[in-house]
């Protein structure tokens, strides 16, 4: 049974209740849900994992840059950890690319 | 993509840990190389029970006492784990050669013999993450 | 930081531990020397350890925060000194060479301060404390290894 109250918006003496219909009232008179960003596009999946792609990559390759010229700096688990995430995202932006363009192409092939 | 899930965060919990199991054993190192030298008290680190402590706090009951005012201190505070950090203390209580040495070499081996294990079986864990996620992906 | 110090640390364990060692072993080979090139009896030596990283003996709430504890970074040999405190023994031999020839102790020979059980004992806990060091490198190293496996 869902909670009626969400605790997480307790502001002083208010307590929001739970609103599941555009159409109820929050404590204030005004209707409308929460408006949340609207990231679940395709054009964001894919340039969500991109992003996240470089960004990995880059952050080995300054771990291994530090690694080569000041050994005493950089733990080894933090190279390998960096290393197996950078190939963990490559993996995933892969496989979501992929699904993602045969998704595409079967929608069109569609008509 | 994978920020805020439970992947993540047993990966950064791993790897602080790990981190920490370093410092320790660079101190346990340090320990055991002035195991000779006169006045000299030994050195230990803290850190898992102040995790455990932070850890635990996230599962405390938030509804008892909304704070109504910016001053008012909340009875169940969420300690975010990220903030902890080892402490280094120094051991001077104690005196156990004749020349005010205060190490222990079987002690001091026994911690190092366990801190190594514990590292170990963290890389293990670490592998099993990301291993779980490629055999999904292939 | 990295697992490279710990090694580094363990390394200069073993170095002054093998120090202390030879200046045991000098000292017992020269148990029963009358006479050096300095005159008299042979006195008997002893190392000097430090810590690497002068770290505080004591703690108070007082202390300033910089005066903290610094990780420490291992043992280094301050000095090798002659021990001047302690008497040297005498023997009673009046037909020895070295023998002293006037004064209150005409007749004995003084022997050198090296009580040869205590070197011993020192001995032990020296090659104890070296094994020890040497078994941190070994852990450091396969913790090195282990690590590296984490990518599969």
């Amino acid at each position: 049974m869902m909670s009626l109250i969400d605790p997480n918006s307790a502001t002083g003496n208010i307590v929001q209740m739970v609103r599941t219909n555009p159409g109820h009232m929050d404590s204030r008179g005004q209707k409308g849900l929460p408006v949340g960003e609207d990231r679940d596009g395709f054009g964001n999946l894919v340039a969500d994992a991109l992003g996240r792609v470089s960004d990995q990559q880059l952050n080995a390759d300054n771990l291994f840059q530090k690694m080569i010229t000041n050994p005493d700096e950089v733990e080894p688990h933090d190279v390998t950890i960096a290393m197996a995430q950078a190939e963990m995202s490559l993996n995933l932006t892969k496989a979501i690319v992929d699904r993602a363009v045969k998704a595409y192409n079967d929608i069109t092939a569609m008509r | 993509m994978l920020e805020n899930t439970t992947f993540a965060r047993s990966i950064d919990l791993l790897q602080r840990n790990m981190a920490v199991s370093t410092l320790r054993r660079q101190v346990i190192s340090n320990n055991i190389a002035n195991a000779e030298t006169p006045n000299f008290k030994r050195s230990e680190v803290s850190f898992e029970a102040e995790l455990g402590r932070a850890l635990a706090s996230e599962k405390l009951d938030k509804s008892i006492g909304v704070v109504t005012n910016a001053r008012h201190i909340p009875f169940n505070s969420t300690v975010d784990y990220r903030t902890v950090g080892p402490r280094i203390t120094l051991d001077y209580l104690t005196t156990s050669k004749n020349n005010g040495n205060n190490v222990d070499i079987e002690r001091e081996m026994m911690q190092s013999t366990e801190n190594q294990m514990m590292y170990e079986l963290m890389t293990k864990a670490v592998s099993h993450e990301f291993r779980q996620i490629n055999i999904v992906l292939r | 930081m990295g697992l490279f110090t710990t090694i580094n640390t363990a390394a200069s364990g073993l170095t002054a531990e093998r120090l202390r060692l030879d200046v045991i072993s000098d000292n017992i080979a020269n148990a029963s020397t009358t006479r050096t090139a300095e005159g008299g009896a042979y006195r008997r030596s002893r190392v000097i350890f430090r810590p690497r990283v002068d770290q505080p003996y004591w703690r108070s709430p007082f202390l300033p925060e910089s005066l903290q504890n610094k990780i420490g970074a291992g043992v280094r040999v301050a000095s090798i000194e002659k021990d001047m405190d302690s008497e040297l023994v005498l023997k009673w031999d009046p037909t020895h060479p070295d023998a002293i020839k006037t004064g209150p102790k005409a007749g004995y020979v003084e022997m050198p301060n090296v009580n040869v059980v205590t070197e011993m004992v020192d001995m032990i806990s020296a090659s104890r404390a070296y094994e020890a060091n040497v078994a941190i490198m070994d852990g450091s190293k396969s913790m090195f290894r282990k690590a590296l496996e984490i990518g599969a």
